[in-house]
Formats: C-alpha cells, structure tokens, sequence
C-alpha cells in the first residue's frame, strides 16, 4: 500500500517539505536567550519568598499546553504572523493588532531593557566584581562611572544604533548575531559548570565572610528577622516558575510560525517544540542546581530578598547579586569574571537585537493591511528589508533604554513584560476555544490532527480553555508582589497603554481610510460561498 | 471602473465559490482571474473492508468507521484543494504511475468542468465581465475546458477589451524550481508577451494579467528551497529571495501598462511600481476557504484612483 500511496505523493505538484525538526528546535531553543536565567535568580525568589527555584522549573509543563495549541493553530493556519493571524482571522482584527502589538512590543522593549542589563550585569558588574575581590577601589570607581544612568545611556543606545545597522544589512547579518547569542551561551554555561566544579560551597562561605565582613551564616538569619520564610514554599515555588521562568521559554512557540507552503502535520515538528522545552528545562537545572549547590539553596533566596528589599545589612550596596560578583566570590578568579561578563555580553547582545527582529515584520504587517498607517510597510528599495518597520521598532526600543536608565521604576523586574504577554495570550486562548465554532469552514478543513476531539469536544477548544485559564493564573500571579507592594502599579499602567494603544490606532486608521473612501473593514469581511 | 482580481485558487472549492461571489460583493465591474486552477495532488480513499476506509493527507491518515463519513471527507477535501478517487486496498497495491497520471487528469479535468459551468452561471446572472487564465501549474490539457466558457472570457494568450480597457493575459512562466507545466525559457516567454504588447492600442489603459509576478520585487519574494525541496533557515526567519520572472519584469518596463495583475508566490502578498506601473499580487491562502483578492478603482481614462487587498 505504501507504494500506491507514494506513487500518488510523487505525482503531486509544487509541494514543499518544512523546517527540520533540528532548525525548529535550535530556533525555538535560543529566543529569548538562556542566560536570562541567571537574572531571574536574582529576582524571583526576592517577589516569591520562599520559592525553590530547582523545583520551580517543572511548572514550565505548562508551556507544552500553550505550545500544543500553538502547533494546532499553524496546522490551521500556517502563514507566517502568528498570533495576529490567528486572533485577527477568529475573532476581529482590531483584537488580532491588539495582541500582535502586545506581544511585539514587549519583545522591543526587551531589546532597550536587556541593552542596560548587558551593560549593568557584564560591564558594571565586571569592574565591581574585580573590586570584591581585589579590594581595589579603582575598579569601583570605574563601575561607578559606568553605572551612571547618563553613561549607561549612552553606550545602550550606540548598542541601538549597531542593531540598526545589522537590520539595514539583512538577515545574514541577524545571522551572525544569533550565532553570538549562541556562542556567548555556551561559553556562559561552560564556565558556569566548571567554576562550580572547582570550587566548593565552604570556600565559597569562607570567601564571603571574608570578602563582605558579614558572616555566611548571618544571611539567612538577617533574611527571616525581615520576614523571609525559612523553609521553601509550594506556592511560591509555582508562582516564580509560572512567571520568570516561563518567560525564559516564550521562544518555544515561535517553531509553530516556521511552516511550509502546506498544511502538512509534522509530529517531529511538534516534538521540536516540545524538545527545546526539554533542553531549556535541562539548562535551568545546570544554572540553578550549580548555584544552589555551591552557595546554598535558602541561603541564595535569602541574598537575593536582602538585595531586593534594599536590606541596610547587604553587603554590596547598589551592585545587584549577579552571577558575576557571586562567580568572582567563589573562585576570586578575574578569569572567571571577566568569563561570565562576557559570555553575558555576547548572549544578552545577541538576543537583544533577535528579540525586535520577528516584531519589525509584525509592524510592517500592520502597515501593510492599513491598520496603522501605510508608511510603516515601506521598503528600502536598497536592501529589501522594511526599514520604516525597522526604525520605529528600535526608537521605541531605545524609548524602554532610557526608562531603564532615569526611570527605572517603570520597567522594573519586567513585571509588565509578563503580565502584558499574558494578557495577549489570553486572547489567544479563547480564539482557540471558539475556532471550531466561529470558523466552521476552516476548521472542518484543516488537518485531521487540528479537528481531533475527546469526548466530544474539539481537542484545540480544551487546548484553548486550558491555555486561558494558564494565563488568567500567570497574571494573577503577577498582581500578588503587585498588591504587597514590591513590583509598582507602572506594571498595570504600562499594561494598560500596550493594550488599548492599539486600538486607538485602529480606530484612528480606519477612520483615515473612511476618509479617502477606503474601508479597511472591508478587506476582512467573508464573501458568501452560495 | 472598479476591478476584482484573485489567483491561485488551486482547486479549493469554498475559495472559488467565493471568487465567483466576489463581483457583486465588492461591487466590481470587471473581474479577472490570474491563473492556476487545478489541485496538488489526488488523495486516494482506501476501502480497506469491513465497512473501514482511510485517507492520507497534509501528514495524517484519517480512518472512517463507515460509509456514512465519506461525504464529510470530501467536502473536507474538496475545501481543502484536494482531489479524490474512491480505491480498494488491492487497487491501490496494484496502482501504476499511468494510472496515477491518469487519475490526476479525470479529476482535474471533472472539478474545473464543474466550475467552468458555475462561473458562466454566476456572472451572466450578476452582468459583470470575467476575463480568466489558466496559471503555469495548470497542465495544458485543461484548456479544452475553459474553451467551454461562454459568458466568462478565457483571455489565456489574447488581448481582451473590456468598458474601454485591454487586458493581456498569459498563463506561463519561467522556469521554477517545481519545474511545472507552463514553465518556459524567459526568452520564450519575453517573446509571448511581445507578441501579445502588439496587439495592444492604448497601453495607458491596458491591464497586464501575467500570472508570473516581475523578478526582484516585492511580489515575488518567497522562501528558498533546496533541489529536494526542503526550505533553507536564514537567521532566524525562512528565507526567502526573488523568484519571479525578468521576462516580466522587462515586459512591464518596456510597455509601462496602466496595471500588471499577477499571482503565483502565495506568499508575496504587495503592491509596487515599477515606472508608472502598479503591479500587485493579491497573495493566496486557497486551502483554507479564504480568498486573498485585490480591489483596484481606476478612472476613465486611467488613473488608479485607490486599491486595496483583501482577504475575504
């Protein structure tokens, strides 16, 4: 039968076969970038006291429900564009830019807030690392230098105008950089393992002791006294895995966009995706479990809740406990530092200008369908690329840089990035949940695999009842440190604007167009069959 | 005047009931139809006894436990851009490559009579112009179905003149990496269509209709496949580079029409202008019962007043 069956797939014509599973999973295992991890240290166990940051990396099985309904939905619908596809085609384009704009824009702000963090965490914290332990205050002064919110301004939007440029020059150039990003990562996780390797937790207790003049063990004890549980807790525990580390793994999905010509199911396509969940997973395990081992599992939560609360008795004052100081305090090797320093440069850089290369296609998409002015779907007849898209995604970038540096409160603990991504996919979770039912004819063709259904009821409407309920949770998680006060209500604000933005720009856009005699509704509207 | 224009419909049928709609719907005077009718691929549906069949598409097999399930899978199909052919599993085990061949043509050939007969039906009843062609994968066979055509046009190879304007269409290509039917040497084709430009009269109101898209624009971007047909990653994008024709690309340059209408990379949604020309490819998602299409207004005596893409 095989035979038949093949002559039958031979003849076919103009039939193209699909991304690798390898590719899918290299692209899906890289975005938004891994060393992040290493940041998320420092700041979940601070908004959720008690959280087990080893134990909190099984939460991330709830990214395989969202990245199932994902794969589902490209099965579907398999253009490049996503979730503004999916969300414009089921439910209304006004919500499909809204999403897509959330969505995007949250990705660019990245590019402007992770441009300080490489700065802050590999270049500050490098000479004040080399400061704890050297003891020369010249190196303090030189991070002081580089830490002033002018200086960090600068360099950050220099690294700006560099992404700029590697967008002018095209896709081969974005190459290059996430071939950096890559790069930077291994050798981050390669130094990591082996400074773990070589040195043991009671040299590193006796390096802080001596180091700081506080003594180890006052940490935990200074900890609780400010209100630090001390043992681990189960829904803390849930709630930083469901929020930071998650974040960590929003890359899984962007497999689902790298689809071919046809609606051809590949399982090896779904098990890529499922498969960089699987390496991200590994990777946390390698960061966390080292540092737990070698600093001390409660010990660790409770430098990070003494940094975080602003603790008269943490010892490094402005210098956050990066991996970069503890590294250096472990080995009080410059080596290592300057390792570590780099290896975050290059991975933090890299992804910095992957992070606002997906969204400016997203934005010229826009344009494109008039849903924000026509302007922005130009291209540059010199290089193909659509650098009206590029620039307005990397001035907003740089807009995020600035708030990074003068207004840090605006951006802080990225609370908003979470909980705005969240809300998006809320949208995307009920567009799964009503597809069956408000797209009958599309999802009574698409492929078997898209039209399943257990107990009656169509498998991608409980995939989508199951990712809405998912991310209505996440943001519930987000508003509890909300509600106690340590991430502020800039959080719910710039949430806000991201999310009706959008819709004033419809709004705006359509009655524009009305105004040229141009019904931009009009190239959305279903033409009747019979 | 107000002109529809879509393409690459691909033997989907929800998507060409909608095109044959699309003229009263968008209020259109003249509709046109950029090529590529037929299907990819003939799906067979395998009784396999005891009142079980099944059928393999886009990856999965899906098993029927009954006869009574078969027209849900066929309409499926047919939405779907499929065609179908009814086999026992000892038919299928003893299938030749003619046969295939063979099978392939009849189902063709039985969808687009079908449709050849729905579309005079429909746009005589609603008295707006079609003028249609077939597109470089449709095999050369199928033009003795459209021959059947009263009311629509098939302008395939011919300047057809509508309300005061020309339209020039042609069904072929370059050669492409799919090696179809229509593919021929850009010389051939820059010839076609010098032959055809000729005829013309007033070409500041001719509508070119070339189902290949000009080369190096942004109609004709597409993703990159290697000799087996696999997609090349670049970066972190598919990527993807120009795949239409310079044949066509001079032709337009050359003759500078009012209009160059064209379909072919389903995925090069745009609009451009080359010269004075606006040239446009309204896209394709066939498969999926949505028809991608372009609303382009112009004045009496040629101006494009404003144009739109849609997907309906």
């Amino acid at each position: 039968m095989g035979k038949g069956l093949d002559l039958f797939q031979q003849s076919a014509v103009g039939f193209t076969r699909q991304i690798s599973p390898w590719d899918t999973m290299v692209y899906s295992t890289v975005n938004p970038g891994l060393m992040y991890a290493l940041v998320y240290l420092m700041w979940a166990p601070f908004l959720y006291p008690g959280a087990h940051m080893g134990w909190a990396i099984i939460t991330v099985s709830q990214m395989f429900i969202i990245a199932g309904l994902y794969w589902l939905l490209s099965c579907a619908m398999p253009r490049q564009g996503g979730e503004y596809i999916y969300i414009s085609r089921i439910l209304h384009p006004a919500l499909g830019l809204m999403a897509s704009f959330m969505i995007s824009f949250t990705a660019i702000s990245w590019t402007g807030v992770c441009a300080d963090w490489a700065i802050k965490y590999a270049i500050v914290e490098f000479f004040a690392s080399l400061g704890i332990v050297t003891g020369g205050q010249n190196w303090f002064a030189i991070a002081e230098t580089l830490n002033q919110p002018g200086v960090r301004a600068l360099i950050g939007t220099a690294m700006i105008i560099i992404i700029w440029m590697v967008y002018y020059r095209g896709s081969k150039a974005m190459m290059k950089m996430s071939w950096m990003a890559l790069i930077g990562t291994a050798i981050g996780a390669l130094t990591y393992i082996v400074a773990n390797l070589i040195a043991d937790p009671g040299q590193f207790a006796a390096n802080f002791t001596q180091l700081t003049g506080m003594n180890y063990d006052d940490v935990i004890k200074i900890a609780a006294e400010a209100g630090h549980p001390t043992k681990f807790l189960f829904g803390a525990t849930v709630m930083a895995g469901s929020t930071y580390i998650i974040l960590n793994t929003l890359g899984a999905t962007f497999g689902a966009n790298l689809a071919g010509e046809v609606r051809n199911v590949q399982k090896s396509q779904l098990l890529a995706m499922f498969g960089s969940l699987a390496i991200l997973m590994s990777a946390w395990a390698i960061f966390y479990g080292f540092s737990y081992k070698s600093f001390g599992s409660m010990w660790t939560n409770c430098l990070m809740f003494l940094s975080g609360t602003g603790n008269a008795a943490y010892p490094w004052g402005s210098y956050e406990p990066f991996a970069t100081i503890l590294i250096g305090v472990l080995t009080l090797s410059p080596i290592f530092i300057f390792l570590i320093a780099m290896a975050f440069f290059m991975a933090t850089y890299g992804s910095c200008a992957g992070m606002s290369f997906g969204p400016t296609r997203n934005i010229y998409a826009w344009g494109f369908d008039r849903l924000v002015p026509e302007k922005v779907a130009e291209i540059n007849p010199k290089n193909g690329a659509p650098m009206v898209a590029s620039t307005i995604a990397l001035i907003a970038a740089e807009i995020f840089l600035l708030m990074d540096c003068f207004a840090p409160e605006w951006t802080a603990y990225i609370g908003y990035t979470i909980f705005t991504w969240f809300l998006a996919w809320i949208l995307l979770g009920v567009s799964g949940i009503v597809f069956p039912y408000r797209r009958k004819v599309l999802f009574e063709s698409s492929p078997p695999i898209v039209r399943k259904r257990f107990l009656g009821v169509p498998v991608i409407t409980i995939l989508g009842v199951l990712t809405t309920i998912i991310s209505v949770s996440i943001c519930g998680y987000l508003l509890i440190p909300f509600i106690q006060g340590q991430i502020p209500n800039t959080m719910i604000i710039m949430s806000a604007v991201l999310m009706i933005l959008p819709v004033i720009i419809y709004y705006l856009s359509k009655a524009s167009y009305s105004k040229k005699g141009i019904d931009i509704d009009i190239q959305f509207q279903e033409i009747p069959a019979d | 005047m107000k002109i529809f224009y879509a393409a690459d419909i691909h033997a989907a049928e929800t998507t060409f009931r909608k095109f044959t709609n699309a003229g009263p719907f968008y209020k259109a005077d003249l509709v046109i139809y950029g090529g590529d009718f037929c299907g990819k691929m003939v799906v067979p549906i395998i009784n396999k006894g005891n009142n079980r069949y099944e059928a393999t598409y886009y990856g999965s097999t899906v098993v029927l436990k009954g006869d009574s399930e078969i027209p849900d899978l066929k309409k499926t199909l047919r939405d779907a851009g499929f065609y179908f052919t009814d086999l026992t599993e000892a038919e299928l085990n003893k299938i030749t490559k003619e046969d295939v061949e063979r099978i392939t043509k009849e189902e063709q050939m039985k969808r687009l009579s079908e449709w050849v007969e729905l579309m005079d039906q429909r746009f005589a009843k609603n008295k707006i112009p079609c003028i249609v062609t077939p597109g470089n994968d449709d095999p050369l066979y199928i033009d003795e179905a459209l021959e059947k055509l009263s009311y629509v046009k098939n302008g395939d190879g011919k300047v057809i003149e509508v309300n005061g304007f020309e339209v020039l269409s042609l069904s072929y290509a370059h050669p492409t990496i799919f090696k179809f039917p229509r593919d021929i040497s850009e010389e051939e084709l820059a010839a076609k269509i010098d032959a055809l430009a000729a005829q013309v009269k007033d070409m500041k109101k001719c509508i070119f209709n070339l189902h290949i898209p000009p080369y190096d624009t942004d109609l004709d971007q597409d993703t990159l496949y290697d000799e087996d047909l696999n997609p090349i990653l670049d970066g972190d994008a598919l990527a993807s580079g120009a795949t239409g024709s310079k044949a066509v690309r001079a032709a337009i340059e050359k003759y500078q029409p009012m209009l160059s209408l064209h379909g072919h990379v389903h995925n090069s949604r745009g609009v451009t202008v080359i010269g004075k020309t606006v040239c446009i490819n309204p896209g394709s998602e066939y498969d999926q019962a949505l028809l991608k299409g372009a609303l382009i207004e112009v004045s009496a005596g040629g101006q494009i007043v404003k144009h739109l893409l849609t997907a309906g």
